[in-house]
This record gives C-alpha cells, structure tokens and sequence, in this order.
C-alpha cells in the first residue's frame, strides 16, 4: 500500500477553491446589484456610464482577477505536484487546476452581461 | 488446505454474525444496520411513491376531459399539492438516501455507516413525518397550497385551517432525516473507506454521493428555515412574510426555491452515479473521464445554486439579474454534457452488451436529454416569462425529475436487486414494463408540453372545451394509464423475482466493484474482513478478493470484545487510522423518533406550553444515546490485522463523531447565514420599511452577552488544553456553562426588554429570533458543558479520550461565532435602517 | 418571441438526433466510435460544443429581453392599472377614477400594465399579447403588452391562488387608436350601470 505520499486533508479544499471564488462574486454581484437598485446608483453617472454599472464591473474585473489567481495557484500545485497522471497527488490537483479553470469560465459567463444589459428594469 | 480455510471462514460468520445480526420479532425495531434500514427506506419510499401515483392518477382523471365536475378545486387543490409533496419530499430523497444507505458501505468496503443509530432515528422521523401528512390527507385537511406554498396563500390569513401546518411541520419532521442523511453519507464517505481506497480510488458512485451528500448540507438549511419563520408567523403571528408590516412574500419564495433548485440537482446527482456505475459494467470497461466527472459533478453542485431565481423570473426582478441566473441555468448543461459523453466514450471504447438494466439507462437519456433541451429553453428569459407556470413547464419538470430520477432508479432496481435477493431477475416482465413506463410517460408528459404552448396554465381543476387542449389533455391522462399499469408490471416482477429467480453465488453481472465481493444477500457484518484496496475501485476482481475476505485474511478478521468493529481512515490517502466501534442495535432511536413526533403533535394542535414536556424528553434520550459510548480506560493501539495497528476511534483525532459535528455545524452555518440574508434582504426589498421603532439596547449589554458567549468558548479551549496536559478540564466546563447561564439570561433580557414586540413589524421579529437563536445555542451550550462534566466524574475521559470535551469545543465555538455575528447584527441594523434610500 | 422559439426548437431537435445517433452508433459500432479518444469526446462534446450552442442562444435570448422589458421610452407609453384579488381582476387607468372588468387598450402602441394585488399572490398573463408577471401584495409590477390589431384577447391568472384560481379568466380588448376613447367611455358607462 503506497501510503506514504500523504496529502493533508486541507487540500482537498483546493478542488473547491475555484468555485468557492464563483460563489462570492455571484453573492456580491447580485447583492451589489440590488442595493444599487435600491439606491437608485442607475440614475447617477460617472461620465459616459452609471454608477451601479461602474461598480459592477469592477466587482466583475475583481471576480475574474480572483478566480485567475486560484487558476495560477491550482497550475503551480499541478506542476509541483508531477503534471499529469492518475497517482493520488497529481490526481487531486490536476483536478483541482480542471475546476478552477470551469469556475473561472463559469464567472465569465454567467456575470458577464453586467457589461450590456439594463441594471434595474 | 482449502477445506480448512472453509471451515475458518465459517466459524469466522458465526462469530460475526453473532454480533452483528439483529434477531427476528421485536429487535427489528431496534435494528441501526444500514442493510436493514436501506431496505426500510427503499421499501417506505416506494410505498409513498404509489400514494404520490394514486394522486397522480386522480389528477389525469380529473383533467382527461374538459368541465369535470368530479372533484371541485378544494379537493383538487390537495390532490396536486400532495402529489407534489409526496414525490418530493417522501419519495426521490428518501429513496435516494435508502440506495445509498443500503449501498455505502458495501462499496466503500466498511461494515456499516458512520452512525448507525442515526440512520434509524432518520428513518422513524421520516416514517412519523411522512405519516402526518397521509393521514392529514385522509382526514381532508391536506396541505392545499401548492407544492412550494407561496406565502401568503399559505399565511393564517388565506389558509387558516391546519393545512399548512401539516405541511411546514410535517416536513420539516422528514428533514431531519435528510440532514442525518447528509451527515452520515459525508463522514462515512471520507472516514471509512477500505485500507488503501485513497480519493483517487474511490469508486465513482461514492464521489457522486459526497458531492450530493455536501449539497444536501448546504441546500436543506434555507428551506428549514423558512418553514421555521413560516410557522413562526402562523402560530405566533411574527410578520415575516406578511408585506403590511415589513415582510415579504419574495423572502418565502427565495428561501423556498435556493433550496430548490439544488434539490433537483441532490435528485439528479446519485441517480447520475447509478447511471456511472451501471455503464461500464455493461461497456465491460471502467468509467472513462472518471476525473472530468469528478470535476463535472463538483461543477453541478456549485453552479446549481446559482440558478435558483429562474423559477422566479416572473416576479419582477431586474433584467441584468435575471441574466446571471439564465446563464448559470444554461451553464450548468456544460457538466451535464461532460457527462453524457463520458458515458458516450465508455461505451464506445469497450463492448458493449445488453441487459435490462441497459434498457432503462436508455429510457434516461432518451427522457432526460429532451427535459436537458426544454430545460435549456426555459432558462432562456423571454421564453420563460411566456410558459412560465404553464403545462410546458410540468412537462419539463416531470421529464428531468422522472428521465433523471426514476428511470435511472429503475435501472439501479434492476441492477442490484440481485445483491438484495440473491437471485437473478427474470425478463419476461422486465423488458415489456419498461416498453409500458417508456411509452405510457411520453404520451403522457409530450403532450403537456403542446398543452403549455397552447396557453394551458398550471394548477387549474379543469379546463373549458374547444381551446384546443381536450385532445391532449385526454392523451396525457391514457398515457397516465399505460404509465401505471408499467409500474404494477414491475412491481410484479420484483415480486416474483424474490420468490422464483435463479440463486447465484456471487457478482452475476461480472461487476468490478466491491459491494458484488460480498455474499448476496448481503451478512449482517457486510465483510468477514476488510479489504486493501491496491487500484481504483471499479477495477477489483470480486471474486478473487470475496473469496480472500471471507476466508479472513483482510483487516479486522476477528473479533474482540463483541465489539462491533470497522475501520476509519485518513480522509485522502486512506490509511487506517483508527479502529471504529460501532454501537449495537438499541430502541433509542425510536423512542426520540416518538418524542419528537409528540413534539411535532402538539405544535400542529397548538398546544404550545403542552410541547415543552415531549422537547425535555427528547433531550434526555438525547444525553441517554452516549450511554454506551465511550471508553473508560486507555487501550492504545489496536491490532487490526495484516500487521497494522490502530486506536479505537475514542483515542483518535479526527473520529466520525467528530466530523459529524464539523458537519452539522456547517448546515446549521448555512441556516444562519441564511437568516442574516433574510434580515437583509427584507431592509431592501420589503415594502413598509423603515419600521417605526428600533432596537434599543444600548452597547453595554449586547457587549457583556458578546464577552459571556465568547468566555464560554475559550473556557472549554482550556478545558481541552488542561484535559491534554492531564487534568483539571472539570473546573473550567463548570466556568463555561456558567459562562452560558450568563449568556442565556442576558438575552431573554435583552429579548423582553429592548425589542420592539416582534409581532409589530418584520425588522424586530427577525431581531427577535437572531436573539432566540444565539440564546438556544447557548442553552444547549451549557447541556454540552454540563455533559463534558458527567463524562469526566464518569470516568470517559482522559488526556487520550478527550473527544466528548473536544466535540463540545466545536459547539461552544460555534456558538460564540454566531452568537457575536448576531449581537453585531443588531447593533448595526438600526444604523443601516436609518441610510434606508430603497425599500418600496 | 416566435423566432427564438422556433431556432430553439429545430436546435434542440438535431441536438437530441445527434445524441441520440452517437449512442446508437456506439451500441452498434463501437469500433468507429472509438477512433476518438476520450478526451476529444469530453472536450469537443462534453465542452465546446455546448459552450458555443449556449453563448450564442443566450445573448440571443439577453438581446430579445432587452426588447422586452419596461424600460423608459421617449414618449411614456400608456399607463393601466391591473389590480388582482381572489378571484378576479380590476382594470384602472391613470386618467380616471372608473374601473372596468375587461381591460382597454389600444391597439398598435405599447402599454404598461401597472400589476398589483390586494391579497395573495397572482400573475397577469395574456399569452397573445406578452409574457407574464406576477402580482406580489406590497409591490407593483410592470408589464409592457402591445396588441397588433384590434380584437379581445384572452388572460389567465397564471400563479396558483387558491380554489377560484382556475376561473379567475379575463379579457384585454384593444381598439383601433382612433376608437380607443369612445369605446373606454362606453365601458365606463356600463360598468357604472
């Protein structure tokens, strides 16, 4: 039994970490979102664009700019751990790196349109 | 040789099935085995599936032909909110929880689940929860509110009878069984695999169940919730969902639908891990893209909490937030996709061969990628609001929940029923019912999609002529017809399966996994002993190590001290690091079931002061299940076998119990974070904000609760430290529940002193129950205490044993965490009330 | 409306034939089947293929909703008031007291419908005029309709409200612009009788 190559139970968070990254930027777009409806940010402007839609992108940039740095991580744990394989540690964290790149995709997509539609109607 | 090795193995049984089997006649009661309670669940499952069909039935006769007058909408109103309910709640997730009760430990190669008095507990709550509401039906006071009931048809105001709160208690009764579920599904999965199943090697069906078993953690607590602040509002008049004093409906269908929408997922995701495990074995090759499905499935479990507002597209929320919502909704096809063609690419890399089962995985995806497809149309905004609430939408839902529930179930019925009975399942009746159930349910549920697109709302008692839904409508219900009459054609053949199928001896289909290394049907101990797994798990040889197992040579081939014995593991590498004990059968559970069900009475008769009597017995049951727990004396390590040691899981670090705990704590996290988004997102969204008093407390007090709750959780800290160093955890516990009498005695202060009546406005009565909620938690904070105390005067515990003490601190924890988030709360609220620029 | 639906129908037909055919071919002929390899099967199938399908459906879909919604125009659109309760509706109009039980509208223009209720929960729906919205007690809803040509139109409450939900049916009838004042007065007058 090759149980030597032990991997601390934490890490198994790592196949998490994308998506937990997803959530939060879901959470706080979409409550973002609707305290600035509440607020009425879509009727003030800062320059060309809103700033309910201001705030939003930002919210979205820092989203991506999050869930890329878990990607950064997820490869930098794929490499150490030995590439590609089927072995228990490149197992977990190869993985883990797949995740991270859905999640990142999935915030892409599913707030992305903060950049076109109609804030509040 | 090989006839010693017989004799040994038998001997072997007989010690174990000694110890481990549960006597016929009144000891079945008692029984905690996870074979036996499996059975139970599956059974009790299909029971309430055909009262949910009978209602089902009764609905298509009512809607086969236009202006039926054979039940008036009273009737009808419970016939399609019961059918609902009873499909839901009583039928998928129990028979869901019943497979993998059943099967867990047979395929993890463990000899039973984490906590097997849970698993009974869960099933009486489920049976007595369940039986509420069919004999409330009977009575003719049934739930009539829908399915999801809306708030505020479902308010005392709309529905003043008992109605509702047949609904809101009875289920919540059956959630408790969903949770211990979850709990136990969570830690048996990362616990107590097989020496050497490392995560890697997991067989596929367990991945699926954790993912499930992690979302039903997560999903549940927000529907218990708001069945807990529903029925707050109906019996104490606490206007959370009432708009005329700060509440709002909305808050209901938020709370009801982000538990949802994820259930649909928890149905969907262990029913998928049949279809996994089925496939390769009939593709005579293992599961192909085992890690994209790992990683598929992950992705399923975040995103479909992301979707819940699609069932609320028409309720008049911003377009910019309806589109995050459709996107994930169409989003979440992708892993669904990454699925089928995983599937797709094991049967095309192996060889494929037919039998029944296959049949019926056919049925899935033929029914489940068109409810795939339609499901992909009503995330689509514009279309949504055209069908939404209408027969395309039944349509739809019954193609993803029977495609992507009951199908597959019926291809895992074919599959394993062979592990249940021990004999082979004959197909005379097996291919022309699926081809009935095939045919009878597209009739049926094709034709409500035309229905829907013709206008034809949902929930209507019946339907004026000539509007072009007769024709359909009466299809639909003939198709209903065929569909039933497939059911009792399976139903027959189990039947005659038991009585007339072909013995075997072992793993009839040429299976790789380790739940066909056992016997079938299956002993009382599951494995004579405990295999070392050396690949992934869906590719072992079950006869070569049946064989091996039942002769002794794995781990744990004894037995000592008439212990009941399995083996717990390192959660990713599966290393034995303990030696699990379980405890016996015992009426325990039945007996809390009872006290919780006359708890559950009395709420539902009002009786309120009355129901204080059966929740002080159920707590002393409760501090009676540890009676047999526990050690009195260090045994160190343990010889398990094959050389290797390891401690009773008393002395371990991370034993079951006290991930439970981890667990249950996360789910009731959930719950709270949970009331906090309710307190929030009625200051936003509610009509009838700012309320016109505040909490005033003052910062003294809530500040002293802050410190007492805290103190109470770094007293039991150095409670732990002290018991570690050797001694002196007794004077501390005593501190720390004291710390809690100060804590509970200071809110009920707060409580009585400085709200405003929670019944005026939402604001004070969501202050109110964040208050209620802490002062609960500390109160069972000092049971915990006082508990730590009993245990040590009794001599449980030790610098070794200190896991009652340990499995306080998480409570005590907890509760400090919540208890200062809610004390922050509200302290804050009335400054963020006061900057109110929204509301309506 | 009719568009999206229909590319939504014929795209998912061919995507349930081509499934549907992949799976035969890889019942019967695995061979050619498995000239892919796994991860050309889970990553053009499994992953391009719906990402592409799906971000192209859905700003379609995001498009089309823009038209939709209620958002400011240039010149404010007709204002009427659907006011629900178990188990019927009122129609009232911005420019007058009366009500009516059959909603007017002019026919040709864009109308907001102003959807509240006085008690539980219902949803205005006029499935040859617009989508739905529900009417939630505390909050106004706003539901843009137009009616091409003049006729009456037929309206369900879409949103179970108890045991008069089935019949609590009404009708939208738009006139020509020029008769819409004329025929909303005549309506006044009945419901004043």
């Amino acid at each position: 039994m090759s149980v030597s190559d032990t991997v601390p139970a934490s890490r198994v968070m790592w196949l998490l970490a994308g998506f937990i990254v997803w959530s939060g930027a879901f959470v706080a777009v979409y409550s973002v979102l609707s305290i600035g409806c509440a607020f009425g940010w879509d009727q003030a402007f800062v320059g060309p664009i809103s700033v309910q839609r201001a705030v939003l992108v930002c919210l979205l940039v820092v989203s991506l700019a999050a869930g890329w740095w878990v990607v950064r991580i997820a490869a930098e744990r794929r490499e150490a751990a030995g590439g590609s394989g089927l072995a228990l540690r490149p197992f977990m964290e190869t993985a883990a790196w797949m995740a991270a790149w859905a999640a990142l995709g999935s915030t892409l997509l599913s707030l992305g349109p903060v950049l076109f539609l109609t804030a509040c109607h | 040789m090989s006839e010693m090795r017989k004799t040994d193995a038998v001997r072997l049984h007989r010690e174990l099935d000694e110890i481990w089997h549960t006597p016929r006649g009144l000891p079945q009661l008692a029984a905690v085995n996870h074979t036996i309670l499996g059975r139970r669940f599956i059974i009790a499952a299909f029971v309430f599936f055909s009262i949910g069909g009978i209602l089902s039935m009764l609905i298509r006769a009512q809607l086969a032909t236009p202006n039926t007058a054979f039940v008036g909408p009273e009737v009808y109103n419970q016939f399609f909110t019961m059918h609902g309910t009873v499909m839901m709640f009583l039928f998928a997730i129990p028979m869901f929880e019943g497979f993998a009760i059943y099967l867990l430990p047979k395929l993890l190669g463990a000899r039973d689940l984490a906590f097997p008095r849970l698993t009974a507990l869960g099933f009486y709550c489920y049976i007595f929860g369940g039986s509420i509401l069919i004999v409330a039906m009977l009575a003719g006071v049934a739930p009539d509110s829908g399915w999801f009931m809306y708030t505020p048809l479902s308010s005392s105001t709309y529905t003043p009878g008992i109605n509702s709160d047949v609904w809101l208690l009875g289920i919540t009764f059956v959630e408790i069984s969903a949770i211990s579920a979850a709990v136990e599904i969570t830690v048996t999965i990362l616990k107590m695999r097989a020496p050497g199943m490392s995560l890697d090697r997991m067989p596929i069906f367990a991945w699926y169940l954790l993912v499930t078993a992690g979302m039903m953690l997560i999903g549940f607590p927000p529907l218990i919730l708001g069945s807990i602040l529903l029925e707050l509002e109906r019996a104490f008049d606490l206007p959370f969902f009432d708009p005329t004093r700060g509440g709002d409906s909305l808050l209901w269908q938020h709370l009801f639908w982000l538990f949802g929408h994820p259930e649909v997922y928890i149905i969907f995701l262990p029913a998928a891990g049949a279809v996994s495990t089925i496939i390769p074995v009939f593709a005579q090759r293992e599961l192909m893209g085992y890690r994209a499905v790992i990683v598929a499935i992950i992705a399923v479990a975040f995103l479909s909490f992301g979707l819940w507002v699609h069932h609320m597209f028409t309720v008049g929320i911003p377009h910019l937030a309806l589109a995050f919502f459709s996107a994930a909704s169409a989003l979440v096809a992708i892993p669904t996709a990454v699925q089928i063609f995983a599937w797709l690419a094991t049967l095309a890399h192996g060889r494929p061969r037919f039998d029944v089962p296959m049949l019926y995985i056919f049925g899935f995806l033929f029914v489940f990628v068109l409810g795939g497809l339609t499901g992909v149309m009503l995330a689509m905004v514009p279309f949504n609001w055209q069908v939404h609430d209408s027969y395309f939408v039944v349509a739809h839902l019954h193609y993803v929940l029977v495609g992507g529930f009951v199908f597959p179930m019926l291809a895992a019925a074919y599959y394993w029923l062979p592990h249940v009975t021990g004999r082979l399942t004959m197909h005379k009746l097996s291919v022309p019912a699926f081809w009935l159930i095939f045919v009878g349910f597209n009739m049926t549920f094709f034709m409500m999609h035309l229905t829907g697109l013709r206008g034809m709302p949902r929930r209507v008692h019946t339907y004026p002529s000539g509007v072009g839904w007769d024709w359909l409508n009466l299809l639909s219900s003939i198709g209903g017809f065929i569909l039933t009459m497939g059911f009792a054609l399976i139903l027959i053949d189990v039947i005659l399966q038991f009585k007339f199928g072909k013995p075997y001896r072992r793993n009839p289909w040429g299976a790789r996994t380790l739940e066909w290394a056992q016997p079938n049907p299956p002993p009382s101990y599951n494995f004579a002993s405990l295999p070392l797994v050396d690949r992934r798990g869906d590719m072992l040889d079950p006869h070569e190590i049946g064989n091996d197992l039942a002769a002794g040579n794995g781990y744990l081939g004894f037995t000592r001290n008439g212990w009941q014995e399995t083996l717990g593991v390192d959660m990713t590498t599966g290393r034995p690091d303990q030696t699990i004990v379980l405890p016996n059968r015992t009426f325990l559970p039945l007996y809390t079931a009872i006290a919780i069900g006359l708890f559950v009475l009395c709420l539902l008769f009002k009786v309120y002061w009355l129901s204080l009597v059966p929740l002080a017995i159920t707590l002393v049951l409760c501090l009676a299940w540890t009676n047999v727990t526990g050690l009195r004396h260090d045994h160190g390590e343990l010889d398990i076998g094959n050389g290797l040691t390891a401690p009773p899981h008393y002395e371990a670090d991370g034993p079951p119990s006290w991930w439970g705990m981890v667990f249950l704590l996360a789910c009731n996290g959930t719950l709270y974070a949970s009331l906090i988004f309710a307190v929030f997102f009625l200051w936003l969204v509610a009509p009838g904000w700012p309320p016109a008093e505040l909490v005033a407390t003052g910062l003294v007090l809530p500040l002293m609760t802050a410190v007492a709750v805290s103190g109470a959780a770094v007293l039991s800290r150095m409670a732990v430290a002290a018991n570690a160093e050797g001694g002196g955890a007794l004077p501390l516990l005593l501190c720390a529940a004291g710390a809690h009498v100060v804590t509970v005695g200071l809110l009920l202060y707060l409580i009585e002193t400085a709200l405003p009546d929670p019944t005026s406005h939402a604001y004070a009565a969501t202050a109110f129950v964040t208050l209620a909620y802490t002062a609960l938690h500390s109160a069972l904070g000092m049971v915990f205490a006082l508990y730590g105390v009993w245990r040590i005067v009794n001599g449980f515990v030790s610098a070794r044993r200190s896991l009652d003490l340990r499995i306080g601190k998480l409570w005590h924890d907890y509760t400090a965490l919540t208890g200062v988030v809610g004390i922050a709360l509200i302290l804050v609220m009335p400054l963020i009330v006061a900057i109110q620029g929204g509301g309506q | 409306m009719a568009t999206l639906w229909w590319i939504m129908f014929w795209g998912a037909a061919a995507l349930f034939l081509m499934v549907g055919a992949l799976y035969a071919l890889a019942w019967w002929r695995p061979a050619t089947m498995a000239r892919f390899s796994v991860g050309q099967w889970l990553v053009g199938g499994g992953l391009v293929m719906p990402s592409v399908v799906l971000v192209g459906l859905v700003t379609s879909a995001f498009v089309l909703g823009e038209r939709l919604i209620p958002r400011p125009l240039e010149e404010p659109p007709l204002r009427v008031h659907a006011q629900a309760h178990q188990w019927d509706w009122r129609f009232g109009y911005d420019d007058s007291d009366a009500t009516t039980n059959e909603l007017h509208i002019p026919a040709g223009q864009p109308v907001d419908v102003v959807v509240t209720t006085q008690d539980v929960i219902h949803s205005f729906w006029v499935p040859r005029l617009a989508g739905k919205i529900d009417a939630i007690p505390g909050h106004e809803n706003v539901l843009r309709i137009e009616a091409d040509r003049p006729g009456s139109y037929r309206g369900v409450c879409a949103e179970f409200c108890g045991s008069g939900h089935t019949t609590m049916r009404f009708t939208v009838v738009a006139h020509a612009a020029e008769d819409y004042d004329n025929a909303r007065a005549t309506a006044f007058a009945e419901a004043a009788r």
